[in-house]
């Protein structure tokens, strides 16, 4: 039985003279929820189109279980797609919906009734037979086109920004869901989105696009919390990105040294500890303590003033103008009874602690003047 | 619907296929347009310059005295009723533009709830046989007819005594005319006048303009474009009308199409004939050219949607 | 409102009325004399009879018009509205200015003068050697039509989401399949307009039928216009004409009535949906936006 394996090697697409793709390798086991994640434009949206067969490549392999899609048109490949606009048949019913491609495949007629039915009641639809879609809320829809999809019993199932036109609340309902469906069938999941927290909830892995390239591929963990490149780090989330030239590097037991500028050093032991020179540092905001400016001075400890305080409910975002003239945010947990009181104005020290402060060597800070040191 | 402009330029949602693609669907009612209306025209063209002959054993040769004899005649008949007919046209496209304003109007700012149904009341008699609306209306206005009827029982007139200029009249020919196409007027207008932004009005009557003024300076000019649509709507076709001068005009109210038409029907001079098919649409295709522009970019411009 | 607003208001319904007035008296006049007791239409009225109506069934020249005409339109209703799904998925892609000249020669037999074609066409069949056919009078018809078909198949076929087609595609269907069972049946509103529209057009159309139908198989129109000439005929083609006037009157109704409730059906309550799950559910997920206006379907006959 297939496993669902899908395979991308050197895969690009280009439409005329722009570049959508541009040479992607990825390789997703069977079984896994596959998460492509990017800004708008990025080409993961292209990239799915390309797997499910709407679009030949301009170059490269798509492959399924091991076998090249070249030349198998989308109606054959055994792969089926969950439109962002779930794409109902609006004349037809619910069921009818879900037992197109059954027909389409020339399914007995009892079966289709059975596994039409099995469909339904594995995304909750039970009763929902005679219904036309636009009878049906959002999220009805669109565990519809899911029901669609599976009844077929595809090998991978593609997801295009499936839950984009759902309210907020909906979204995260049918987040927790759509990974406990996954998991109850044990397909491979391939999941579009540009929102970060959804493909960190979700995914068992995440390839993060950028123009058309992979720049990080990694479980969530990974990918958020040691981010490889600049723009990784700001996606996925607050990244606090500050310029800083490592002025000695890494050795046993210690990290570089830093210096993130007027005589402010620091030690950061993540990351590409082992180069010298200019660099780009980054640390998340709920890692970055908050403290008297009474312990500035000591390890790892920046004296700043705090610019301004967004309350968030279960935490507070502080804004911090650092002594060396980055900004950094950080996040402090309301956990208190007592209100810590970071006030815009206050003088503060920020301690930034080795562990969580990562050096990224592969982007290199613009030449000086160009711009100031940016974060938050 | 759409204007022609309108559907060459919507975007192209489809992501761009290789080969043929779906292009290639286009063509069997294309040839069927270019074999069954581009031949015809070509064939009335090489007919006007006697490249042509429907006289067997004529010798076919490029001759333009035909064309000549036309246009530069002194005292050509079929130019001078080329030119009346154009003038009859003129007339009855003006006054039915004005006559149709007002309804339009009336449907979109009066009769406000029911404006559709009765907007669908107003075309209704447009989708019943024209044929026979031109019938009905030569038993209106005939001797014996309705008109006359009425006007000899009120004792206006003797009986015996018909209304003299009622049928078979300049005055019957535009009647039927103006009759026929006064619904298909009013519809652009109506159009214009729905997409029209209502706040403009509200704004001028707000600046203190009373509902004449508002009117007057405000509705009428932001509704030219469906107005002048509406006239050429009307232009258009009524320049090769034929119908109703042969039920309800008389011998000295023929229209410039009954002249193409006696010349196809009952003359073996089908060269001359081509001259006046071939002037006809050319006078026909420059109107289009000249005013097809309202049709479609002003009315996109007012926010107006649909014409027709 | 003003007093001059009320007059105004007061002036225009007037108009309004006395218009709608015109514009039926026509076909009243029609039916009061196709009941008239009298072998000329003269007021006052001899007396009511149904006697013209038996007549004009008799007259097998005239139901033999009436019939042929209609098949004449339903045939050529056929060809012009599948040639217009052709043109309409053909101009659904491409470059655009290949579609810019196609869809001018698409839309000049709509600006053509009808006298013009019609001779046109007689010079083009007597050049094939046929002189008069029904077939070429069905072809003229169908090229005539063919503009409106496309005028009112294209905005629909595009208004349809892309996606449907994919979905489809995705889920097995082959292209044919995948326009058979979605693409067709989401498009059948604008199919049935089509048909009244392109069938309206053949069956009124005089100026093609006249030069290019033979003598003994008139069309409709053509019988008309000759029979108009005999006055011992026009009673009966008066009685003739109120049924076809009231035939197209209700076809007129029926087809708005159809489709509203044809859009209704396809939609399925869209205001509920969108009212009841709290505007989740958007309403242009399925509505036609361009079906919206009433005023889309009329076409010039």
């Amino acid at each position: 039985m297939a496993s669902g394996e899908v395979s991308l090697v050197r895969l690009s697409k280009s439409f005329g003279s722009s570049v959508a793709v541009d040479g992607i390798d990825l390789q997703i086991p069977g079984g896994e929820f596959f998460s492509l994640l990017g800004p708008s434009g990025c080409g993961k949206t292209t990239t799915l189109r390309m797997i499910a067969g709407f679009e030949e490549p301009t170059s490269g392999e798509v492959r399924l279980d091991g076998d090249d899609m070249a030349g198998t048109p989308a109606s054959r490949r055994n792969v089926h797609t969950v439109f962002q606009s779930y794409a109902l048949f609006p004349h037809l019913t619910v069921f009818n919906n879900v037992a197109f491609g059954l027909r389409r495949q020339k399914v007995a007629r009892e079966d289709v009734r059975r596994r039409v039915d099995e469909a339904l009641a594995l995304v909750e639809l039970v009763g929902f037979a005679r219904r036309k879609p636009a009878q049906l809320s959002g999220g009805e829809q669109q565990r519809v086109a899911l029901a669609r999809a599976l009844v077929l019993r595809p090998a991978v199932l593609l997801l295009d920004e499936p839950l984009g036109a759902l309210d907020a609340k909906l979204r995260r309902q049918l987040q927790v869901e759509l990974k406990q469906l996954q998991e109850q069938v044990g397909i491979t999941f391939v999941y579009v989105t540009h929102d970060q927290e959804e493909a960190l909830t979700m995914s068992d892995r995440i390839a993060v696009m950028n123009c058309g390239r992979v720049e990080q591929v990694g479980r969530p963990r990974e990918v958020y919390e040691e981010p490889s490149t600049a723009f990784v780090a700001d996606f996925l989330g607050v990244s606090n990105l500050m310029d800083a030239t490592v002025t000695k590097r890494s050795s046993a037991g210690s990290g570089a040294s830093v210096l993130l500028g007027e005589g402010v050093q620091v030690e950061a032991r993540a990351g590409d500890t082992h180069v010298t020179g200019p660099v780009r540092v980054v640390i998340r905001p709920e890692r970055v303590g908050l403290e008297d400016p009474s312990g500035a001075g000591s390890a790892n400890r920046v004296p700043g003033m705090v610019q301004r305080t967004v309350y968030l409910g279960a935490g507070t975002q502080v804004s911090v103008l650092l002594a060396t003239g980055h900004k950094v945010t950080a996040l402090v947990q309301n956990a208190a009874d007592v209100d810590p009181g970071w006030t815009t104005g206050r003088p503060v020290s920020c301690h930034l602690p080795p562990a969580a402060l990562r050096v990224l060597a592969t982007t290199p800070p613009p030449a000086p003047g160009a711009e100031t040191g940016s974060g938050g | 619907m759409t204007t022609a402009d309108q559907l060459v330029n919507e975007p192209d949602r489809r992501p761009r296929r290789r080969g043929l693609g779906r292009g290639v669907f286009v063509l069997p009612p294309l040839l069927l347009v270019l074999v069954l209306l581009v031949g015809p025209l070509v064939l009335i063209g090489l007919y006007s310059v006697g490249l042509r002959s429907n006289i067997p054993g004529t010798t076919t040769a490029l001759d333009l005295g035909n064309w000549k004899d036309f246009l530069t005649s002194p005292t050509n008949p079929f130019r001078a009723q080329f030119v009346r007919s154009l003038m009859v046209t003129l007339l009855v496209s003006v006054v039915a533009t004005v006559a149709a304003y007002p309804l339009a109007y009336f449907l979109s700012f009066t009769a406000r709830k029911h404006r559709y149904t009765l907007l669908l009341l107003m075309l209704a008699p447009f989708f019943t046989s024209y044929l026979l609306r031109v019938i009905a209306w030569q038993v209106i206005l005939n001797d014996q007819g309705v008109v006359n009827w009425l006007v000899q029982s009120l004792g206006l007139r003797q009986h015996d005594q018909p209304i003299p200029w009622l049928i078979y009249s300049w005055f019957a020919v535009g009647l039927v005319l103006f009759y026929s196409w006064i619904p298909f007027v009013a519809l652009p207008i109506f159009a214009v006048l729905e997409n029209m932004d209502r706040r403009l009005l509200e704004a001028a009557e707000d600046l203190g303009a009373s509902r004449f003024t508002t009117f007057l300076r405000v509705t009428l000019p932001l509704s030219l474009p469906g107005v002048i649509a509406g006239f050429v709507f009307v232009l258009i076709p009524t320049t090769g009308e034929f119908i109703t001068p042969l039920l309800v005009g008389g011998p000295s109210n023929q229209m410039f199409g009954n002249q193409i038409q006696s010349f196809f029907s009952d003359s073996p001079d089908w060269n001359y004939g081509s001259v006046l098919a071939l002037t006809l649409v050319i006078c026909v295709v420059a109107l289009m050219l000249v005013f097809g522009r309202f049709l479609s970019t002003d009315l996109r411009q007012t926010g107006g949607g649909d014409r027709q | 409102m003003t007093r001059g607003g009320q007059v105004g208001r007061t002036a225009l319904w007037v108009y309004f009325v006395l218009f709608i007035v015109f514009l039926f008296a026509p076909l009243v006049a029609l039916l009061v004399f196709s009941v008239n007791d009298s072998p000329i239409p003269t007021l006052p009225m001899s007396g009511v009879t149904t006697k013209w109506f038996q007549q004009a069934f008799d007259n097998g020249a005239l139901t033999g018009a009436l019939v042929r005409s209609a098949l004449l339109g339903v045939i050529a209703s056929i060809l012009a509205t599948a040639l217009a799904i052709m043109a309409s998925i053909g101009l659904s892609g491409g470059r655009l200015r290949m579609r810019t000249l196609a869809v001018s020669v698409l839309m000049l037999p709509l600006v053509v003068p009808y006298i013009s074609l019609a001779v046109g066409l007689l010079i083009l069949m007597q050049a094939i050697g046929v002189n008069t056919s029904l077939t070429a009078v069905v072809l003229g018809h169908t090229v005539i039509a063919l503009p409106f078909a496309i005028l009112v198949i294209l905005p629909r076929l595009r208004s349809l989401d892309p996606l449907l087609g994919e979905s489809a595609r995705d889920l097995g269907a082959s292209e044919w399949g995948a326009f058979r069972l979605v693409t067709l049946p989401l498009l059948a509103p604008s199919l049935v307009s089509s048909f009244l529209i392109c069938f309206t057009t053949s069956f009124d159309e005089f100026a093609i039928a006249s030069f290019l139908a033979p003598a003994g198989t008139p069309t409709y129109p053509v019988f008309l216009y000759s029979s108009s000439r005999t006055p011992a005929l026009l009673p009966e083609v008066i009685a003739v004409g109120t049924l076809v006037i009231a035939l197209s009157l209700l076809l007129v109704a029926a087809a708005e009535g159809g489709r509203r409730w044809g859009e209704r059906r396809l939609v399925g309550r869209t205001a509920a949906a969108v009212a009841v799950t709290g505007g989740v559910v958007k309403p242009d997920t399925f509505t036609d936006a361009a079906q919206s206006q009433p005023t889309q379907e009329r076409a010039g006959g």
